[in-house]
């Protein structure tokens, strides 16, 4: 279920040709919005799910791992990894990779599992505005408290880097269902 | 940005109508499928992009019963009671599907006998025999066999519950015995209700996870991202006694006497009893209060003196017939009748030397089927040529003038429920005009 998109605008018509805008600029100014797009860069995005399983060790001791998801009951704890791979011919810009993840329904976050190399993490607790988790407060019984990892609807990481092509990176992060 | 956020409102919104239709007890219901959606904005050049994916797993079937009982104590049965007099006494247990996915359940009731109950008193060392017991689903769980409740037996053994459990939906399941009536106070008799997850009547013998129920064979592990397994999520709840016995419902027979139900085996099992009592308990108790030569064994303070006033002619009696009801039923209408020797007298019919004045003790203390009980005697109990009455109620104290023949009839003690006490007192003489 990956899909492809871009966001880049052809804006020649003539609705939006100014007055005393030359007609062989405006063909130029397509021209080179169309070869924009043609160096458009295809990030390959993959988000697989893991079971975190506990079991004894024959030492004893009590360790985690990651199993398939196909056995899920409520208490259960899920850990999402979505890896994202440069397929195309040119880089992507420094800084503007940005993962936005909403929090799947029936789910919480596991606090502290949200991981991704080179990125900046950042919550919401509403879908729209993000900060860093020191500052998102939650109105509880009329007083504002710093939001906890239940209150989170959703993560968003920004990838510092640039993603040449053929690079790859991912991030990831638990939930637990209810 | 501005689709983002309203996706995300919307995304908001669907989460709060899905946190308002989920269980509250038994976590996301079974079938339900959780997406992770995941969407991703970049530059390439400058120029936006964006790319977008989700990712799906359906929520499993996590079985779990529990048995509770809301009995702490030994339950009282009374020689005699019988269910269909409508006078057996009875236990409960309550089933609650902890699922979060309905669930058929069936019942096995195992005759414990002498075993003891977690968290009850020290059993005695004799069995009840029951002559019969009633099986019943207790609809509103008052302990009584009402009509329109199903019996699911009279003997021990399995029964499947009627329709199938909802998620958190509760059943009480009530078991009574009926006692012979020559059986003596202080005989005991445990139950134990194990519950098991069903298809239908059939309990089911293992998971999708490699779970069984006792003498169960483990089924292949199923497991697939998008289908509904079932996962035996019972635990064990921590007694070492008869509660958590298991039950092998393949066999129809109960596991080894005492043992442990083991974690995820699509079971779960408590344990409740009974101790017979006798209904009401009455004793009398007789003491001299003076005579001629000793005087007063009591001084005007209630307290005991020195002395020791015999029961000789002329010697004035105190009796109190003390009555408990400590069987944990209720009595009601209790009269109490006395017939005092020709050789008594009240002290309004002696002949003999009158006592100028007679104390009386503040209290006394009977021994009633084992168990001491202190009566507070009231200040009308005097050597008045009355019998004193005092209810179970604890209402105003009722005297009543003896008869020519003294006799104590239909003393009215109203009705006695349980942990009430009455007494019926008097003051007698020793009739010193009868010749040897």
């Amino acid at each position: 279920m990956t899909h492809f998109s871009k966001d880049s605008k052809l804006r020649c018509n003539a609705e939006e040709r100014k007055p005393g805008t030359h007609v062989l600029g405006l063909l130029l100014g397509c021209v080179f919005l169309i070869g924009a797009a043609h160096a458009e860069a295809q990030i390959r995005l993959e988000n697989s799910i893991k079971k975190v399983e506990t079991f004894v060790n024959a030492q004893g001791d009590v360790e985690r791992r990651l199993v398939d998801a196909d056995s899920v009951v409520p208490g259960d704890e899920i850990k999402y990894t979505v890896r994202f791979t440069n397929e195309g011919a040119d880089s992507v810009d420094a800084g503007t990779i940005v993962i936005t993840d909403a929090i799947p329904a029936h789910t919480s976050y596991v606090d502290g599992t949200a991981f991704g190399a080179g990125t900046s993490v950042q919550f919401s607790v509403d879908g729209n505005k993000f900060a860093d988790a020191s500052a998102l407060v939650v109105d509880k019984e009329g007083a504002e408290v710093t939001a906890s990892a239940e209150d989170y609807a959703a993560i968003r990481w920004t990838f510092a880097p640039e993603l040449e092509p053929g690079q790859m990176g991912y991030v990831s992060f638990n939930v637990r269902l209810k | 940005m501005y689709q983002l956020n309203r996706l995300g409102r919307i995304f908001l919104a669907a989460l709060s109508l899905a946190y308002a239709f989920d269980a509250v007890a038994d976590g996301t219901d079974s079938g339900t499928t959780v997406t992770n959606s995941v969407t991703m904005n970049y530059t390439v050049n400058s120029v936006s992009q964006s790319a977008n994916t989700s990712v799906d797993f359906t929520v499993d079937s996590k079985l779990r019963l529990d048995v509770t009982t809301p009995q702490t104590e030994w339950v009282t049965a009374v020689p005699g009671q019988t269910q269909g007099g409508g006078t057996a006494t009875s236990i409960q247990f309550v089933v609650t599907n902890n699922s979060n996915a309905s669930t058929d359940v069936v019942i096995a009731v195992i005759d414990q006998a002498l075993q003891q109950v977690d968290g009850f008193s020290t059993i005695g060392s004799t069995a009840i025999s029951p002559t019969t017991i009633t099986v019943w689903e207790d609809t509103d769980g008052d302990g009584v066999l009402d009509g329109g409740e199903t019996t699911l037996g009279t003997t021990a053994g399995s029964y499947a519950l009627t329709g199938t459990l909802a998620e958190d939906e509760e059943r009480t399941i009530s078991l009574s015995i009926d006692v012979d009536g020559g059986s003596g106070a202080d005989e005991y008799h445990a139950y134990t209700l194990v519950a098991a997850v069903a298809s239908g009547a059939t309990p089911l013998g293992n998971d999708d996870s490699g779970n069984v129920a006792p003498s169960g064979t483990a089924a292949a592990v199923a497991n697939g991202k998008d289908t509904v397994e079932i996962v035996f999520a019972d635990t064990f709840t921590g007694s070492t006694l008869g509660d958590d016995e298991g039950y092998d419902f393949l066999a129809g027979s109960p596991g080894p006497t005492g043992a442990d139900d083991d974690d995820n085996d699509g079971q779960a099992a408590n344990a409740s009893g009974f101790r017979t009592r006798i209904a009401l308990g009455i004793a009398k108790h007789g003491e001299v209060l003076w005579d001629p030569i000793s005087s007063n064994r009591y001084d005007g303070a209630g307290a005991a003196t020195a002395n020791v006033p015999k029961a000789i002619p002329g010697a004035i009696l105190l009796y109190v017939i003390g009555i408990a009801a400590d069987s944990g039923l209720d009595a009601t209408s209790v009269l109490i009748d006395d017939d005092i020797p020709e050789t008594l007298v009240d002290p309004g019919n002696t002949t003999g030397e009158a006592p100028a004045s007679i104390n009386m003790p503040a209290s006394v203390d009977i021994d009633i089927n084992g168990s001491t009980e202190t009566f507070t005697l009231d200040a009308a109990v005097t050597a008045d040529g009355q019998y004193h009455v005092q209810d179970c109620a604890g209402s105003a104290i009722a005297s009543t003038n003896f008869a020519a023949s003294p006799e104590v009839d239909d003393a009215d003690l109203g009705a006695c429920d349980d942990g009430d006490t009455g007494y019926v007192a008097y003051v007698v003489t020793v009739d010193d005009t009868v010749t040897p």
